[in-house]
């Protein structure tokens, strides 16, 4: 059976719950099944480029993916394949309004100013350093805690995924890990920031 | 239950209504609580940042395995086509191409010249033609001498063999069909005479001749014949 007639035998809360349970096949699976739907309807309908419309694609998906995460979807009426046409189309508008409002920007390069580095700025400076600390970490304290808090995994699974005898074993080597993180951002310039 | 864990539960919705809220009057008032919450919330946007990040990664990764995927597919059924095309054309070639009897002509070397009398020098003259391939030319020397020794065995044959070759099929077979069984040429002779018949479209006379041929048990040339005799079948 290929992605899509796999995609297509399921029903969109069977889809949501995978994604929601953490599996990432099925993300792919969606990606092969409509990509190439999508990209076509894209150059067609949009007039972006074939690298553009598959970047486009790939982070409806990824939105997909997040708003899945986040509880956005639970309600969802239309099929995934619409809602994940309707994240493609949201972007490609906003990358062409953005498009707009920075000639814009630049245009009125000399007149304006910027107002200086806000709070939403702070916040996404701040993750990102997190990030860059997470980042850093080896295996398997990277996949534990990806597996925990990104993926929702309970100790369980995390003990099962990583092969510790039980739960305990995995939350044990939880709670190092994430001690280990907050150490390194304590150690880092975003202890002054935080305090 | 640990403060860290309490955390966690808390912000993945796992504590009940009464922990929660305790946990959550606990929060209003102790700074440090705050702190810990909100580092912990950064770490777990850093993380489903990176994760996000990571996804869109793989899923540009996949992408490109996809359009290999397509692209050997696609190599693959033009290979499959092109193979099927060569295949068919061949099968197609073979079924309508008709052997030629004159590939089952055998090379003839020629005699060895003999200086002395007249007649050996004009056979002399006569072969040297033969042997530089000018067919015609020896077909005339060879009709000239066999004008005078019209049962010589070996004008007999190399006249048919330069006749043959110069497409006067029914000149070759005449000449050829009056070397007597004795001949040195009469084994050559049978077989090249069977080829003649082909040659000239009497494909059961042919067959019968090779088959001849095919049967005795001495004959050097029933490998040729058996070949001659399969392209004719």
């Amino acid at each position: 059976m290929n992605s899509k007639t796999h995609i297509l035998n399921l029903e969109t809360s069977a889809i949501i719950e995978a994604i929601k349970a953490g599996s990432e096949k099925i993300l792919f699976q969606l990606y092969e099944a409509y990509r190439d739907e999508f990209v076509s309807w894209a150059i067609r309908n949009h007039q972006v480029s074939i690298e553009e419309a598959k970047d486009v694609f790939q982070e409806s998906v990824v939105a997909l993916y997040k708003n899945v995460k986040a509880g956005k979807a639970d309600t969802l009426e239309s099929t995934v394949k619409t809602y994940l046409f309707g994240i493609g189309k949201n972007i490609i508008l906003n990358a062409i309004k953005r498009k707009g409002i920075e000639t814009k920007a630049f245009e009125n390069f000399n007149h304006g100013h910027d107002n200086g580095i806000n709070d939403h700025y702070d916040q996404e400076h701040l993750i990102n350093l997190v990030k860059r600390l997470y980042r850093a970490m080896g295996s398997p304290c990277k996949e534990i805690l990806e597996m925990y808090y990104e993926k929702g995994y309970d100790m369980e699974s995390v003990a099962s995924q990583v092969g510790y005898k039980n739960a305990d074993v995995a939350k044990k080597k939880k709670y190092e890990c994430l001690k280990s993180l907050e150490e390194r951002i304590n150690m880092s310039r975003l202890k002054d920031i935080l305090n | 239950m640990e403060e860290s864990e309490i955390i966690d539960k808390y912000l993945r919705g796992e504590l009940d209504a009464e922990q929660s809220e305790k946990f959550e009057t606990n929060l209003k008032s102790n700074a440090t609580l705050q702190k810990k919450v909100t580092l912990r919330k950064l770490i777990i946007a850093g993380i489903s940042q990176s994760y996000t990040e990571e996804l869109k990664s793989k899923l540009a990764d996949f992408d490109r395995s996809l359009e290999n995927k397509k692209r050997f597919e696609f190599n693959w059924k033009m290979a499959a086509v092109f193979a099927v095309l060569v295949i068919s054309a061949s099968i197609f070639y073979l079924l309508i191409q008709k052997s030629s009897p004159y590939d089952y002509d055998i090379v003839e070397l020629g005699l060895p010249n003999s200086m002395g009398a007249n007649d050996n020098i004009d056979l002399s003259n006569a072969m040297n033609t033969f042997k530089t391939g000018d067919y015609e030319a020896a077909s005339q020397i060879f009709e000239e001498l066999l004008a005078h020794k019209p049962s010589s065995d070996t004008l007999l044959y190399f006249s048919g063999l330069a006749d043959f070759r110069t497409k006067q099929t029914k000149a070759a077979i005449q000449k050829w069909g009056q070397i007597e069984a004795t001949s040195k040429f009469f084994s050559k002779t049978n077989y090249r005479l069977a080829i003649a018949y082909w040659s000239n479209g009497d494909e059961k006379r042919a067959k019968e001749l090779l088959q001849k041929i095919v049967d005795s048990e001495n004959d050097s040339l029933q490998m040729e014949a058996k070949q001659a005799l399969d392209a004719l079948q």
